[in-house]
């Protein structure tokens, strides 16, 4: 029901209101078990770091994702050795965009070298109980399970080396090392999910 | 600034800055919502700040922001609506503003996917950081494309939607700011 107004609300009103988490809000559904491409199982509430857990919104076909897998990787690289847990989810139904089956996504993870779960959320059933809008979008939570970054990954897509702030780079840094974060909210272009009906 | 891509364009350039303009096109050249004939089709650098202004100094009584990008299916998928929407209502004072959200090395893409659907005025591309177009835009607005914002003729925003709106949706929003300016 939630759902459904959310979208009537969405489609309807003048200025939609901003539905995602809030910063300090639990990671919805943690436990919730889905397939890898490769047929593994995975959720939250598996990976999650004793320093924290990365979840990540992406996908195949986005040319925004494509531009930044190679850093999403290296930042889950060192998410994870730094004891801060990561699973990425695709959301997208391959009905409406057939690159974001599970052939895609095995071909997306072994290119970029994707070191965490990549899960196929069937339904979208993760990405409606985030709110989760575009890929990519980061969602971190600390070792307690409350959210304390949420946004993009850094402030340019198309160029790394004329990147001036490393949005989520830092925010792991920040949360591993026991500091504040910074900037807990962030945006950029991306590509709108394409969710089951 | 005002960067362009086309030919005529160019030209309309070149013979401004003969004519005694300054060597970068003047802002104000590229501000009007019915340019000459000549000036066709064309992208123009944006951000997000005058963007705004171009939609608050618009001579029109609705004003259509939509944010696309080539590689967004569902972008392309509505755009031909968008170009109907600008047909149907453009005489009653609607003004369309397409911004690409491109990557600077999709601009030649852009005008090709613009030239192959009729599009023959300015159209725009991003210019600086997403986050200062977004929070522009619409603070709610996540920076899914496609993004559509209808303004009044005083440039207030009237509603906006992230993600594909039918033609239907745009046309009934349009027509309510279009009758509120009568």
């Amino acid at each position: 029901m939630t759902i459904i107004v959310a979208a009537v609300l969405t489609s309807l009103v003048s200025v939609s209101p901003l539905l995602g988490l809030e910063i300090g809000a639990v990671a919805p559904m943690a436990e919730h078990v889905m397939l890898t491409p490769e047929g593994g199982e995975a959720s939250i509430e598996r990976v999650a770091g004793k320093r924290g857990t990365l979840v990540l919104f992406i996908c195949v076909h986005c040319p925004w994702v494509q531009k930044w897998s190679a850093r999403i990787a290296r930042i889950a690289d060192e998410a994870i050795a730094d004891g801060v847990g990561v699973l990425a989810a695709n959301s997208n139904d391959p009905g409406r965009v057939t690159q974001d089956g599970p052939d895609g996504m095995q071909r997306q993870i072994e290119r970029y070298g994707f070191a965490f779960p990549y899960a196929i959320d069937q339904g979208s059933r993760l990405a409606r109980a985030f709110d989760a809008r575009r890929t990519p979008e980061a969602f971190l939570f600390d070792a307690a399970g409350a959210l304390v970054y949420h946004g993009t990954i850094d402030d340019n897509a198309f160029d790394e080396k004329q990147v001036e702030e490393h949005f989520l780079r830092d925010a792991v840094r920040a949360l591993a090392a026991g500091n504040s974060i910074e900037q807990k909210k962030t945006k950029a272009l991306g590509c709108t999910l394409k969710l089951y009906d | 600034m005002g960067r362009m891509r086309s030919q005529p364009i160019l030209i309309a350039l070149v013979a401004f800055s003969l004519a005694g303009g300054c060597t970068s096109p003047n802002w104000s050249v590229w501000q009007r919502w019915e340019p000459p004939a000549e000036a066709g089709l064309s992208l123009h650098p944006v951000s997000g700040g005058e963007l705004l202004e171009l939609v608050r100094s618009a001579d029109a009584s609705a004003v259509l922001v939509n944010v696309w990008a080539t590689w967004c299916t569902t972008c392309r998928e509505e755009f031909p609506d968008l170009l109907r929407l600008r047909r149907v209502y453009r005489e009653r004072g609607l003004a369309v503003v397409f911004l690409s959200g491109d990557f600077p090395s999709e601009e030649d893409a852009a005008l090709a996917f613009l030239h192959d659907l009729g599009v023959d005025f300015p159209t725009y591309l991003k210019s600086g950081k997403d986050m200062d177009l977004i929070e522009a835009l619409h603070q709610d607005w996540s920076g899914g494309l496609p993004a559509t914002f209808v303004y009044d003729s005083h440039g207030k925003l009237s509603e906006w939607w992230e993600g594909r709106v039918k033609y239907e949706v745009f046309a009934a929003a349009v027509e309510r700011v279009l009758d509120g300016a009568q």
